[in-house]
């Protein structure tokens, strides 16, 4: 640390020195100083009093602490009745103590939680509850709590104190031991803290390794509930404020009555006299032979150490089950949380502690994470049950029979957030040969994906390890071929499809023109291009096409024949319809301009279609017109007209055409309705009401609301009327989603109605006044509207009988999904609904992508609901966002998968940019900034690529300009820690880049009045900022110019000042 | 110099194996230090909800899911990491706690004040923490505010310097380290930074009175 004085300035030098002792209490004077360092005499008697003020004002600070009580930088000592006598061990939970306890004169283990876990009463209440329950458990294998204490603010947990090693502390000794890594180190090589623990740590590694613990396993009865009572009470001379709470007296027991008299006498020779635990390897009970080193890993893993996991799996399994037998989950069952004695009994702690101290906001423990490793899938959806426990056991078992985590570390979270997708760790036996098959094969069974394929309940498990133990066949059954043979086809759903492709030459076209699209898309990256893969492809539809239209055309003459041929054009036209233009059930996301002055402009969301995708349609279109205006008086092929008037309807509307597209779809209902008496058939009631949804969309995306609301109700009357007759499931189906449909954020909002609810009413140049009631909408969303969740609650309620009567139609769980994805989304500050709404949208979108892995919607759909808005009240830990980065990247890589197959689709590039702007916004807030640059910098690349393929469409060029001025606020922010300049011309030169495209925009006498305004008020906002940046690099010139530039479009588009006391957005009364 | 400052290859060995005593043992080595930059930069606003004590347990946690990360790459040596993460939750706090204030606060001044800010805040704070006095707290406001100006008027890393050297206890080879300048830079501009400082304090009148300096 010492650096030569040279290097240094002397003054410095001296000063660092005398600080030291300052530090170290000494008194040293500044005249010393200056009678010893004559030649720098001056500075000394100039500085040293200022530095010696520095160091008595940091100690006169700090002795005076905060609003709450703080030890300072001190340790902790003593809690009440408890002297701390050393730490344990340390973890996202708290930090356990050995302590003695004065009163009783005994020694406990204290847990002590972190301060902020426990902030409110709530919190308060439940952590106390979730003791008493755990208090109430008496098992010979779990640790028994003896109460629950605060004391300064702190609050913590009295165990009785286990000697015994954590199993998370065992296994790289048994690593060592079976030869499969570097050694463990040992005392001799230990530089911290070298310890008898380590040494008590390997003679237990040892026993279990070679199987010297035989520990009975006890049933779940085994347990003796005594009667005397220990209170444990916080000494009052200590503090005034101890409120000290136990379980009732008569169930505070006796601990050592129920333990196992072996382990009594045990513990109680150790308390007596802490040194026979010097040399642990001369305990007799833990003896260990002498071993060749020289052995090979499979001959040094014996039955033994095979024996001892299914020993240990079998108390922990028993302990389970007891503990649920009396209602209490554990919810945190990992290595760390098993304790070994050195009688080889286990002991299972913290039960329910882990529910104990969950939060909402406050769930950023590390434990969560190192938890999340041994986590039930069901269980990260907040589903957990008594199999979930089951399952966290089954990994630590996994573990010990392999050495290794079932799932690999680094990868945890984001294997978690896919697990259900994920693969199954690898057999254990591929990992190490030796593991015996029955064992597992028991394992197996309980780490099962699906709750149901595991044991029902821990006492079977733990019944299944004493049959191993007792060399009886095993219960549980491996899967057989035919079910590994049905796994596999689940996964490989397109074999099925085959079978299809038979039907006529027609379809055979069709199909190959959209299957060779796939192909192609495969290979484009090597050998074509996008644009002519989607050339040939277009070449393909248009050869079906002309066949489709040949038959049509043949019609008088071949009526029947023709129909036969046209039902497949239809089906096989249908098929690119739908691949080029998929029906979205999903909200279009809210594109706003916002305002610095928190006005909302509405942008419309079309969908952006490429050329050539457009291309087709147009193709498709002339199919579906022909067909369309076909006369004919025959009631079915009256239905078909109707239906391609629909379908008319639906391209049009997918190019942008929305005033053809409300004709054909009004048309279709029309002949839909003069079908005679359609009251008859409630099919065409359906197709009616779907067609008032259709246009209900249409106007909601131009956010014509009074109208599309009208739409949305009439199709609800429909539906409810004809609900309420018929039990069709397509009329509930129906139903529901226009229920949905209703409930959009944007929907049924309008408490005063907008002047000009078409697009390109407002006053040129002027905000649209109404637009502030946009805002206040923004705000009631948050707030959550009450009947639209209403709405949303009777989807979801149809869709799950629906799903429940009717299963796996991928129709029905695509909606369901949707619907909790957006229930999700408004389960604002309930962590609890958001999550487990979430859980059940991936689950089923996961199984749908399962099922249909070429169906880019549904991938597109679990994609959506991976970037699912997490819920935030501002109160996020780096947990969460990590979290949240982590569900993000693997809805990129979704969405990056579906781009390479479909590079025609601008709506995935769209969303791939999006998600790079967050996720560029998540490392920011964890102070990742070269990981935050970096994908604000991939976001703004594909944005950029996409602006410039999609001239026309405005929205990809206004969200262009919103993530410029994401990226350079986020420079700017970074300039804020590191105070390079550089950071800050590269902000302004991303708003100089905005301004280039920006300005044109407002320019251009074509656009939309509106929008114009709307941007405009960007780009006084970009020029404002500019004139900032410019001031803060000390180009006074740029910054007067900027201003000057941001004052004139002010003027000309009639913008008002910005007024600071409304804060940066959304703020006003 | 070796990165990991004083971490053994045994115990980064360990450290690696995800051992948490030997994180725990290391971190608690430090704890002091940290405790103090905690305390001194933690802001006001927050006092009676937040301490030096949670900021310091959720840095740990924070040290122990990304010490892995540190010990592939150390960038700087295990200290000023740890320090750096100190720092991050300290923010993380802060922004969860105060949210959008502390962009907004920022905005509404002329010169964005960023971080180093708050350094001076806190350096006012603790100068005049100790002034009690029924007289001394009559002058406290006045002086508050001049203090401010004066200490707003510091060269931003000059204030930074002081709070690492007195406040935070860093060595002078830790503050060169995290502020990535040389050392001789450093020490200079520590010099040069108690000097300015000492003109400050001595215009504030009655200062070095109250604060009984060693003769």
């Amino acid at each position: 640390m010492n650096d030569p004085t040279l290097e240094r300035h002397p003054i410095e030098y001296l000063a660092s020195e005398f600080t030291d002792r300052l530090r170290a209490g000494e008194q040293p004077t500044v005249q010393e100083y200056v009678d010893d360092h004559p030649h720098v005499a001056n500075e000394i008697r100039d500085l040293f009093p200022t530095i010696a003020a520095m160091e008595k004002l940091k100690t006169h600070r700090e002795s005076k602490s905060g609003g709450r009580a703080s030890l300072g930088p001190a340790r902790l000592e003593q809690l009440g009745d408890f002297r701390m006598v050393r730490e344990i061990g340390r973890g996202g939970m708290g930090i356990v103590y050995e302590a003695e306890q004065l009163s009783l004169g005994r020694r406990v283990a204290v847990k002590v939680l972190p301060k902020q876990s426990l902030l409110d009463e709530k919190h308060l209440l439940r952590f106390r509850r979730e003791a008493k329950t755990a208090a109430r458990l008496h098992h010979t294998n779990i640790v028994p709590v003896l109460g629950v204490g605060e004391h300064d603010g702190y609050h913590f947990i009295v165990m009785q104190y286990i000697r015994g090693v954590g199993l998370d502390e065992i296994i790289p000794h048994l690593m060592e031991l079976g030869g499969n890594s570097q050694p463990v180190a040992t005392t001799d090589q230990n530089a911290v803290e070298p310890s008898r623990r380590e040494a008590q740590i390997g003679s237990v590694a040892r026993a279990i390794f070679h199987g010297e613990f035989s520990v009975p396993v006890a049933s779940a009865e085994s347990s003796i509930s005594g009667s005397a009572s220990a209170i444990i009470n916080g000494d009052p001379a200590q503090s005034g404020s101890i409120g000290f709470e136990v379980g009732p007296l008569s169930e505070l027991t006796q601990q050592s009555r129920h333990l196992p008299t072996r382990s009594f006498v045990k513990l109680e020779q150790s308390n007596a006299n802490p040194a026979d635990l010097e040399d642990a390897t001369d305990d007799p009970s833990v003896a260990v032979p002498d071993e060749s080193p020289q052995v090979t890993v499979a001959t040094r893993m014996n039955a033994n150490y095979w024996r001892s996991v299914a020993r240990i799996g079998a108390q922990v399994a028993s302990a389970l089950q007891y503990a649920h037998e009396h209602g209490t989950l554990h919810r945190d069952i990992k290595p760390a949380n098993l304790l070994i004695d050195q009688q080889g009994i286990v002991w299972v702690a913290d039960f329910g502690l882990a529910k104990a101290i969950e939060q909402d906001d406050v769930s950023r423990t590390g434990d969560v994470v190192g938890t999340l490793r041994y986590m039930a899938p069901e269980q990260l959806f907040g589903n957990a049950e008594c199999r979930s426990d089951m399952f966290s056991l089954g990994l630590t078992l996994y573990e010990l029979l392999t050495f290794r985590p079932a799932y690999d570390e680094a990868d945890r979270k984001k294997c978690l957030i896919q697990r259900s997708v994920a693969p199954q760790p690898p057999l254990p036996r591929r990992i190490v040969p030796g593991v015996p098959r029955d064992l597992e094969t028991i394992v197996l069974k309980a780490i099962a994906e699906e709750p149901e394929r595991r044991y029902a309940t821990s006492a079977e498990l733990a019944e299944d390890l004493e049959r191993f133990l007792a060399d009886r066949p095993v219960l549980a059954r491996r899967a057989t071929p035919m079910e590994h043979l049905w796994r596999w086809c689940r996964r490989n759903p397109a074999i099925a499809c085959l079978s299809s492709i038979t039907a006529s030459l027609l379809v055979l076209v069709a199909i190959v023109s959209t299957t060779s699209y796939y192909r192609l898309a495969e290979e484009h990256l090597r050998t074509k291009s996008a644009n002519d893969m989607a050339n040939d492809a277009l070449s393909r539809t248009k050869a079906a096409n002309e066949v489709a239209i040949d038959a049509l055309k043949g019609e008088t003459l071949h009526r029947r024949k023709a129909e036969a041929t046209s039902e497949l054009a239809w089906d096989a036209l249908d098929r690119i319809f739908a691949r080029f233009a998929p029906q979205s059930v999903v909200a279009p996301e809210p594109m706003t301009l916002e305002t610095e002055e928190g006005d909302e402009l509405a942008v419309e969301s079309p969908v952006v279609l490429s050329d050539q995708a457009a291309a087709l349609l147009e193709e498709l279109l002339k199919f579906y017109d022909l067909l369309a205006a076909q006369g004919d008086n025959d009631v079915a092929y009256q239905r078909r007209i109707a239906d391609a008037n629909r379908r008319v309807g639906a391209i049009q509307q997918r190019l942008g055409r929305n005033e053809q597209a409300e004709v054909a779809y009004r048309r279709a209902i029309e002949i839909f309705s003069g079908i005679s008496s359609p009251s008859d058939d409630p099919q065409i009631r359906v197709a009616i009401a779907a067609l008032h949804n259709e246009l209900g969309t249409i106007f909601a995306k131009a956010r014509r609301l009074p109208e599309a609301s009208n739409e949305y109700s009439t199709a609800r009357h429909l539906l409810e009327s004809l609900a309420a007759q018929t039990d069709e499931p397509a009329a509930r189906y129906e139903l529901a989603r226009t229920y949905y449909l209703q409930s959009w954020p944007f929907m049924g909002r309008r408490r005063r109605g907008r002047p000009g609810n078409s697009e390109g009413k407002g006053a040129p140049g002027r905000l649209d006044p109404s637009s502030r009631q946009d805002r206040d909408r923004g705000q009631m969303v948050r707030s959550g509207d009450p009947s639209r969740t209403d709405d949303l609650n009777k989807a979801i309620a149809l869709l799950e009988t629906l799903d429940e009567q009717h299963p796996n139609i991928p129709e029905y769980q695509q909606l369901l999904a949707m619907t909790y994805a957006e229930r999700a989304k408004r389960s604002f500050r309930d962590a609890d609904s958001y999550t487990q709404s979430i859980g059940s949208a991936v689950s089923i979108l996961t199984s749908l992508v399962e099922r249909f892995p070429a169906n880019p919607d549904f991938r597109f759909a679990l994609a959506t609901v991976y970037a699912t808005v997490t819920p935030d009240d501002g109160h996020r830990s780096e947990v969460d966002r990590r979290d949240e980065i982590a569900r993000l990247l693997s809805s990129q890589s979704i969405l990056r998968k579906l781009q390479r197959e479909h590079p025609n689709v601008p709506e995935y590039a769209a969303a791939d940019a999006r998600m790079s702007e967050r996720l560029g916004k998540l490392y920011s807030r964890i102070f990742e900034f070269d990981q935050a640059i970096a994908h604000l910098d991939a976001g703004l690349k594909k944005q950029e690529t996409l602006a410039r393929r999609h001239p026309s469409a405005n929205i990809y060029t206004i969200r262009l300009f919103f993530m410029r001025r994401t990226y350079a606020d986020e420079l700017r922010s970074q300039h804020d820690w590191t105070e390079e300049s550089l950071l800050l011309e590269k902000a302004r030169d991303q708003l100089a880049a905005n301004l280039a495209v920006s300005t044109e925009f407002i320019r251009n006498p074509d656009g939309d009045p509106r929008m114009k305004a709307g941007v405009a008020v960007g780009v006084v906002r970009d020029f404002e900022v500019i004139g900032e940046i410019c001031a803060e690099l000390g180009d006074e010139a740029g910054a007067v110019a900027a201003q000057e530039a941001a004052e004139e479009l002010r003027n000309e588009f009639n913008i008002p000042q910005f007024d600071p006391r409304m804060g940066s957005r959304g703020g006003g009364p | 110099m070796t990165t990991t400052d004083g971490l053994s290859d045994e115990l980064v060995a360990r450290l690696m194996d995800g051992n948490e005593q030997v994180l725990a043992d290391l971190f608690s080595r430090h704890r002091n230090r940290l405790w103090r930059m905690a305390n001194f930069r933690i802001d006001r606003r927050l006092a009676g909800r937040v301490d030096a004590d949670d900021i310091l347990q959720e840095a740990y946690l924070a040290a122990s899911q990304r010490i892995r990360h540190y010990l592939e790459n150390p960038s700087q040596s295990f200290f000023v990491w740890l320090r750096l993460i100190t720092r991050q939750t300290l923010v993380d706090v802060h922004r969860r706690h105060l949210g959008a204030k502390m962009r907004n606060a920022g905005r509404e001044t002329a010169n964005r004040p960023g971080y180093p800010q708050a350094t001076s805040i806190s350096l006012v704070a603790q100068l005049l923490g100790s002034m009690t006095s029924p007289s001394q707290a009559a002058v406290k406001a006045e002086m508050t505010r001049q203090l401010e100006v004066a200490i707003e008027g510091m060269d931003p890393i000059d204030r930074e310097v002081l709070a690492l050297r007195h406040f935070e206890e860093l060595t002078n080879s830790e503050v060169a380290e995290w502020l990535d300048i040389q050392q001789k830079a450093a020490s200079i501009r520590y010099v040069r930074a108690v000097a300015r400082l000492k003109g400050i304090l001595a215009r504030v009148p009655g200062f070095f009175d109250s604060q009984e300096p060693q003769p």
